[in-house]
């Protein structure tokens, strides 16, 4: 496995509670990954941990072999591993377009545009993730857009810096009917092009027919590891989900 | 669809067209020497209010603190003249460039405290350099201040077109600034930290550069409004400047730049109309501002824009977009 993302004995504790606890992970390139868990078991806490936006108190994490532990977040998003937030974070005064265009004029962005301008490119990113067409969206200010659509320019603006590593945090929350097979579909063809995806989600049904691998977090801890069908048989997994029927989370 | 594309073009061109037109020949109205101090005094606090707007209003970095800028530059351009012998053409733009480092200085804090936490704290600066400048009479003149500053000029139509001059320019650069991809940048800082960071920003680096570009501009105010009064005092760090140049900037609206000129037209006028009657005058004009406020919380220039469907505050890259936008609407409209 051409490994792209390694994380090494990752500790993070926020007054006396653990909220990762000594993590070990190691992703190829290409994958497809699932980061499950009930509420609170730290999955949010290991994405702001690789993403820089929370120091670890000890443990690694190695971005192609190279170690990016303690950088900032713009540092390691420059080195190509971009992300998404569970709750959606749009510059809302600004147009659709103009969120896109910011990322695009990240050190990363610049590089990646290829004498491009960066209005074509922001475009090229929102027509990815199926903002437009409408061409009228462009037009809006994020604030204008709903739920389904803000979801989509946070995962625009992430694919604006050309990452290697994309993380979603929850991509379906809160997504209706009509809005959940278009993310399924704009997550689906990112992968087939090559990206490597980890994605944070409640909603098992779309994950298992996402996911090569998921990985299920409690207490911070990594309690089972495996493909979608072994984790639904697996019995610390259903414990963790309250004795719940874990097969029954993907029906 | 959004405010930002409206155009308005010819609109906003004829209204530019005639400010201008009024601004150079006002003189030809009147010469009258306390009406063109009241416009000189004027056009120096619009830019005063864009420096503070370009941090505040573009970056969202929400200082108390702007009269640390003005006061530092105010001083080194009257030291600067009185000790060194420099020519006001001179120490203006030597107090902006002071501006500059005051703003690296006055910039360090905002790496660690964001919102509210850095605008209690700019506070500070100002009020502790006022009690330190009292501290050292021999430079600073102590209590009394630095008097006997040479003016801009003995002629004050000079001074009335170099205060013109020095704000049309630097309108004229905070609004290029506002509206290019640095701009963008800085807005995206103001809209979320975070969420600039993870988009690959440098979010220190470009508040160092909106501190210092602010400390710029309002260093050319000081320093200009020192050989203006031919003094300056420890007055100048008082809390009560850096509230003007906000409230300036936001009956204008605040991140608009331009805002601060009709800001700053108002409160002149403001002052003029309420001469009289002395001590009701701050009442009165606080009342007032409570009124705009409530009422055009967007500021008085943006509400004029939007009346007129004139755009204000686009990024430069929006004109490409129409241009793309007519080509994917035909695009799309093929079977």
């Amino acid at each position: 496995m051409d490994t792209i993302l390694e994380v090494k004995d990752l500790n993070k504790r926020f007054d006396g509670i653990t909220a990762v606890d000594n993590f070990n992970l190691q992703i190829g390139r290409g994958e497809l990954i699932g980061l499950i868990g009930p509420n609170g078991a730290g999955k949010t806490t290991f994405f702001n941990l690789l993403t820089g936006f929370t120091k670890p108190d000890s443990g690694n994490v190695f971005l192609k072999g190279k170690k990016i532990t303690k950088l900032k977040p713009h540092k390691i998003a420059n080195l190509g591993m971009s992300r998404t937030f569970q709750i959606v974070k749009p510059f809302k005064r600004l147009l659709v377009v103009e969120n896109v265009a910011i990322a695009i004029l990240s050190e990363r962005g610049k590089k990646k545009r290829n004498g491009a301008s960066v209005l074509t490119k922001a475009l090229e990113y929102l027509r990815r993730v199926e903002i437009i067409p409408p061409a009228e969206n462009m037009f809006k200010l994020a604030s204008e857009l709903s739920h389904g659509y803000s979801k989509r320019l946070d995962i625009a603006r992430a694919l604006a810096l050309e990452p290697e590593v994309l993380l979603l945090d929850e991509p379906f929350g809160g997504l209706g009917l009509k809005e959940t097979p278009i993310m399924h579909s704009v997550i689906k063809k990112l992968h087939e092009e090559g990206l490597t995806i980890i994605i944070i989600e409640h909603k098992m049904r779309e994950l298992g027919k996402l996911a090569q691998r998921l990985v299920v977090m409690n207490f911070g801890e990594k309690i089972a590891e495996g493909t979608p069908k072994d984790i639904a048989m697996n019995q610390k997994v259903c414990e963790a989900y309250l004795g719940k029927e874990v097969g029954n989370l993907f029906a | 669809m959004s405010q930002y594309l409206k155009g308005g073009g010819s609109v906003k061109r004829v209204l530019v067209f005639a400010s201008l037109i009024l601004l150079t020949l006002f003189p030809a109205i009147t010469t009258d020497y306390y009406v063109l101090s009241i416009l000189i005094s004027t056009n120096i606090f619009a830019v005063f209010a864009a420096s503070w707007d370009i941090l505040a209003g573009v970056t969202g970095q929400f200082s108390f603190g702007q009269a640390l800028f003005f006061g530092v530059a105010a001083y080194m351009s009257g030291a600067l003249n009185l000790y060194l012998g420099l020519p006001p053409w001179l120490t203006i733009p030597l107090g902006g460039a002071f501006g500059v480092v005051v703003g690296f200085l006055v910039g360090l804090p905002s790496l660690r405290l964001k919102g509210r936490y850095f605008t209690i704290t700019s506070v500070i600066f100002p009020t502790i350099l006022g009690i330190i400048i009292v501290e050292y009479p021999e430079i600073t003149g102590g209590e009394t201040g630095l008097y006997g500053l040479s003016p801009i000029s003995s002629d004050i139509l000079v001074t009335y077109y170099g205060s013109v001059l020095l704000m049309l320019a630097s309108i004229y650069l905070l609004v290029r600034l506002a509206n290019s991809n640095l701009g963008l940048v800085f807005k995206s800082i103001r809209e979320d930290e975070d969420a600039a960071e993870a988009t690959g920003i440098n979010t220190t680096k470009y508040k160092f550069l909106s501190f210092a570009i602010s400390g710029f501009f309002a260093g050319l105010a000081g320093g200009f409004q020192a050989h203006l009064l031919m003094f300056v005092g420890s007055y100048v760090f008082n809390v009560f400047y850096s509230l003007q140049a906000m409230v300036t900037a936001a009956l204008g609206g605040i991140g608009t730049i331009i805002g601060s000129v009709g800001g700053s037209y108002l409160m002149s006028i403001l002052n003029e109309i309420l001469r009289d009657v002395l001590y009701f005058r701050v009442l009165i004009t606080a009342i007032l501002m409570l009124i705009i406020f409530r009422y055009f919380p967007m500021g008085i220039m943006r509400k004029i824009a939007i009346r007129f469907k004139i755009s204000i505050g686009s990024w430069r890259g929006l004109e490409e977009l129409k241009r793309i936008k007519d080509g994917h609407n035909s695009r799309s409209q093929r079977p």
